[in-house]
């Protein structure tokens, strides 16, 4: 490439880029950031504007002088070309995630023993978004289907624990399945009508449907107990109950079994439970990956008109994404309930959405791994700058925005195995 | 229609808003034959192709497939509107509300009939092994419990499908390139594996569109040795549209030739090449001076 | 007649027409690009801010009569709000041009997530509101109960019923409308014959901010308050309006928008106010089941 000459460094037109931006940060923040409405009138905060308009012209500064060196040339081309980074893998490929997961199951396991309260609240948060993450992950990430209301079968595996110990006196390990079935159900009845359209009317309607699931919770007082929301019980093991006493003259768990009353216990029951949970989700989605379902999500997902051509039903297949990922969702509600012991609609909002989507985005279509590490990041980060807590929804905005631009598939690179050639047999 | 007949198509028409795209088309492929369809652009070869493989649902008119010893209405198999009639039977309300629900171009697949596409339509982030396993899949063990679990017949499945991709590759002559993601292959390459991937959803019939737009001339040769071996020796019809002459009048048993959305004329090789319509036709005669 | 329902249907009707203004935006992005632009409800939600702060000053450089200030208000909220509209093509659309399907809606989502933290953050959480600007209203005896017709609510069907003629107008008869509808007819013929279809997708993109801000100043002069989430709702409801009178057609997105607002208000008032946005929702899922393109739409045939 002839970079070096095309590499002189035009200042003059990085100048104009500067003014050019500055201009318009000042029209589009000058008013919304510079006239803090009062009431009917207004307070003026002029520095504001001032900072970010600066900000903006030095950032539009360097971004243009820095497109302007061999670099950024390249990275600008690498946008054009699109290159998907998608790469097979050769077929003894050993992958080093066979040290890593052992590694991560022994830290799983000591964990426990180290951790106080607020670190396993931490990490039980933590491991219930890498259940939503991946469940969304089955939609997004491997069937290409956007799924804007994800939240919404999170909230029925929630509420499903909440109302069926109201009104049935079931308890965590009953739901736990059924909220999977019902989650299943609601996404069944859903996508069956909506995934024979055009894709982006998926998004919209789910968008919906969230919407609709928490309206409903909202103002169904009588039943649901709208914003104030419901008990939650906890849960119990082989019928033993973690409280300090149990209900109706059982007998709880510390008594049981002779150790002194701790609190923690319900928690630490929680996270093992949700851990080997995950565990298993994890597993099954690497199976799926492999599998025919899992070949054919991915395939619609690249060419819709050529797996009809060859025999998939393009609407049942999206369904079982659609309605695996719900399931999945079905089940962190049910945690999410339980380790919360409350839950009411303001939980399931569309920022909540959005999150899950977020992590699904930094994490990679279709990367587990990803997915996994994401899920922590964007649920522990938080947690550790609360200061930063009202610029969340705004930095997961900006890292859905650049990660779309920059990496649309996610940061880690998707690899897909390959297989020892051999004969062929005829059919 | 006689078992020797494969395919037949009556009367076939197609409107687009107000658009007549077909406006009567009749034609009948016989069983192992090479059949191709021909015409200027715009002639509407597409559009009876995307009817007879059920991407596009016909206006009017009947297209029967006759594969694997059952007849096909493929028509029907698209999902039809309700009829008044139906709300008397509730035999028939059934299995037009069965197809309406679960019908679709899928089934006309699984009835034995495959198809590639004029612009390729791979699977190009997939490896190539993978677009071929994909189009087995109805041949393959579908249980989700036995994938998860990998049982003993699961990968007994998953083995025989892997044989039957490579015996394909290993006639399209690819077998090099089995982990390369699709994609990455050159053009002739990717309209190989294209028919690879249709003749591993083991059909009948295979509908070839346009499949040697942009080869160069030993290239068309080969594709079309593949095509002769794939009647010969795979006891296949082949019905393909194609452009370029020499490669149709060497390799076809039969010609159908479309102008303007009728069937102008149809014949073996040597009668299409002398008939006056269909030079018309081709060179843009009036009407007038045909008459 | 019933003076409930007819007071609901007028109701219905303002609130309809400016359901039909946002609904412009959805429909011809999504004619010209293929794409939902699911920031649009929230840049509809900036021209509510945009249009209140705009009443505030003017009303603190003493300017009281009222078409002073309404148009003082709307060339500033439309002119703002056009340039919110192309940046936002620029920066988050433009770049996805080639990309896969997902990413620019994805994209998308991050853009309304942004204004809408972006609104908080600068604004506060906290309802805002603007001073009653036209008072007065007709009073109709209808039957056993009467009608009211506030000059508000005229003003508001006048100003949409001009803004949506004025549009198509320019989409029929001026040279812009011509390059518009090439390029949504096809986009790769249109740049050959030389239109730029990258200019032609941006002013797009502002003409539907424009409507939004027309709409953003018509429905605070209606209601009075709003907040950073107001866009959300109004915006799935304009989509939804969009989808319901064919997705891409401008009448549609109209007819689409009165239709929605005269069937929420009389669901609203006559039946259950609680559940009026589930009612729309439930609406939008009913319609993309059984009429998918909409009343004035055309079936999409697939393209093999």
């Amino acid at each position: 490439m002839s970079a070096a000459k095309n590499a002189s460094i035009d200042i003059k037109r990085s100048l104009v880029d500067m003014v050019l931006a500055g201009l318009i940060s000042l029209i589009v923040f000058g008013p919304i950031v510079g006239v803090v409405l009062d009431g009917y009138s207004f307070n003026m905060q002029p520095a504001r504007v001032a900072w970010l308009v600066a900000g903006v012209m030095l950032g539009r500064f360097v971004l243009s002088l820095f497109l302007q060196t061999s670099k950024g040339q390249a990275i600008l081309q690498g946008f054009e070309s699109s290159g998907s980074g998608v790469h097979v893998l050769a077929p003894d490929y050993k992958s080093r995630l066979r040290w890593i997961i052992p590694a991560l199951i022994v830290i799983a396991i000591v964990f426990p023993f180290f951790a106080n309260k607020y670190l396993l609240t931490v990490v039980i948060l933590g491991l219930i978004y890498v259940l939503l993450g991946l469940g969304l992950n089955i939609v997004v990430g491997l069937a290409g289907l956007l799924d804007l209301g994800y939240v919404a079968f999170y909230a029925i595996g929630a509420y499903g624990l909440a109302l069926g110990y109201q009104y049935l006196g079931l308890g965590f390990w009953t739901v736990l399945p059924l909220a999977a079935i019902a989650a299943a159900l609601a996404g069944c009845i859903l996508g069956f009508p909506v995934l024979r359209m055009h894709g982006d009317y998926l998004a919209i309607v789910t968008l919906g449907f969230g919407e609709i699931i928490r309206l409903v919770l909202n103002n169904w007082l009588s039943f649901t107990g709208g914003p104030n929301g419901m008990p939650v019980p906890s849960p119990t093991f082989m019928g033993l109950e973690f409280g300090r006493r149990a209900k109706d003259g059982g007998v709880p768990f510390h008594e049981f079994f002779g150790i002194d009353y701790n609190p923690n216990v319900k928690f630490l029951f929680i996270y093992i439970v949700l851990f080997l949970v995950v565990l298993a989700v994890l597993y099954i989605k690497h199976r799926l990956t492999r599998m025919p379902v899992g070949r054919a999500w991915e395939a619609l997902r690249e060419d819709e008109i050529a797996c009809r051509s060859m025999g998939l039903n393009h609407v049942l297949v999206k369904l079982s994404a659609f309605t695996l990922g719900a399931s999945t969702a079905g089940l962190a509600g049910v945690f999410f309930a339980s380790y919360q012991g409350f839950v009411n609609p303001s939980s399931f909002t569309f920022f909540e959405s959005a999150l899950i989507l977020a992590i699904v985005v930094l994490g990679g279509m279709g990367s587990t791994v990803g997915v996994v590490i994401a899920a922590f990041v964007l649920t522990v980060a938080p947690e550790l700058l609360r200061s930063f807590s009202e610029y969340r929804v705004l930095l997961f905005g900006v890292l859905m925005v650049l990660m779309m631009i920059w990496r649309p598939r996610g940061l880690i690179r998707i690899s897909r195995t390959g297989v020892v050639p051999r004969k062929g047999v005829a059919p | 229609m006689s078992d020797e007949v494969i395919l037949s198509v009556d009367n076939l028409m197609m409107q687009f808003g107000g658009i007549k795209a077909l406006s009567d088309v009749s034609l009948k492929v016989r069983r192992n034959a090479i059949f191709a369809l021909i015409g200027p652009n715009g002639a509407g070869k597409t559009t009876v192709f995307n009817c007879l493989t059920g991407f596009y649902k016909a206006s009017g008119g009947k297209i029967e497939l006759n594969l694997r010893g059952t007849r096909t209405n493929v028509i029907q198999l698209l999902g039809e509107r309700f009829q008044a009639a139906d709300f008397v039977s509730p035999r028939s309300f059934a299995s037009r509300l069965y197809y309406k629900m679960f019908g679709g171009t899928h089934l006309v697949n699984r009835a034995g009939l495959a198809r590639t596409f004029q612009n390729i339509r791979l699977f190009k982030e997939m490896s190539v092994v993978e677009n071929l396993l994909v189009a087995q899949h109805m041949w393959v063990n579908r249980n989700l419990l036995a994938g998860v679990l990998n049982t003993k017949a699961y990968r007994q499945a998953e083995s025989d499908a892997l044989d039957h991709a490579f015996y394909w590759l290993e006639v399209v002559d690819l077998v090099d390139c089995a982990n390369r993601l699709a994609g990455e292959l050159s053009y002739g390459q990717q309209r190989r594996l294209e028919i690879a991937r249709a003749m591993c959803t083991r059909p009948q019939i295979i509908c070839l569109d346009e499949p040697a737009a942009g080869l160069n001339p030993q290239e068309t040769e080969a594709l079309s040795r593949m095509i002769r071996v794939l009647r010969d020796e795979h006891d296949l019809t082949v019905v393909l549209i194609e452009h370029d002459m020499g490669m149709v009048m060497s390799i076809s048993d039969h010609i159908v030739v479309l102008d303007h959305g009728n069937v102008i004329a149809e014949g073996a090789p040597q009668e299409i090449r002398n008939n006056p319509t269909v030079i018309a036709a081709y060179l843009g005669a009036d009407e007038e001076e045909l008459a | 007649m019933d003076g409930i329902f007819l007071q609901q249907l007028i109701n219905g009707l303002t609130l309809g027409s400016v359901y039909g203004l946002i609904a412009i935006g959805y429909t011809m992005v999504y004619g010209i690009i293929g794409m939902i632009n699911f920031a649009h409800g929230e840049v509809y939600m900036i021209s509510a801010y945009l249009a209140a702060i705009s009443l505030a000053l003017l009303a603190y450089f003493g300017i009281e009569s009222f078409p002073l200030l309404m148009l003082g208000t709307l060339i500033f909220t439309v002119v703002v709000t056009g340039v919110y509209g192309w940046t936002i093509e620029r920066i988050a659309y433009k770049p996805l041009r080639n990309s896969t399907r997902l990413a620019p809606l994805i994209s998308a989502i991050g853009i309304s997530l942004i204004l809408q933290n972006y609104a908080q953050i600068s604004q506060g959480a906290r309802q805002q509101g603007v001073p009653t600007l036209l008072e007065g209203a007709w009073r109709l005896e209808v039957g056993t109960g009467f009608v009211q017709l506030t000059y508000t609510k005229i003003f508001i069907l006048v100003a949409a019923f001009v803004g949506m003629a004025a549009l198509t107008y320019i989409i029929k008869f001026t040279k812009l409308g011509r390059m518009c509808r090439a390029t949504q007819q096809d986009r790769k013929m249109a740049s050959i014959l030389g239109i730029n279809t990258d200019r032609v997708i941006s002013y797009v993109f502002v003409i539907g901010a424009v409507m939004a801000a027309l709409a953003g100043v018509l429905i605070t002069m209606n209601y009075g308050t709003f907040d950073f989430y107001a866009g959300f709702i109004i915006g799935i409801k304009a989509f939804t309006a969009a989808v319901l009178g064919g997705i891409g057609s401008l009448p549609g997105a109209m007819l689409g928008g009165i239709i929605l607002g005269i069937s929420e208000s009389l669901f609203s008032g006559l039946i259950n106010s609680d559940y009026k946005d589930v009612f729309s929702f439930s609406l939008l899922v009913l319609i993309l089941i059984f009429r998918p393109q909409g009343l004035l739409g055309r079936p999409l045939v697939a393209k093999v």
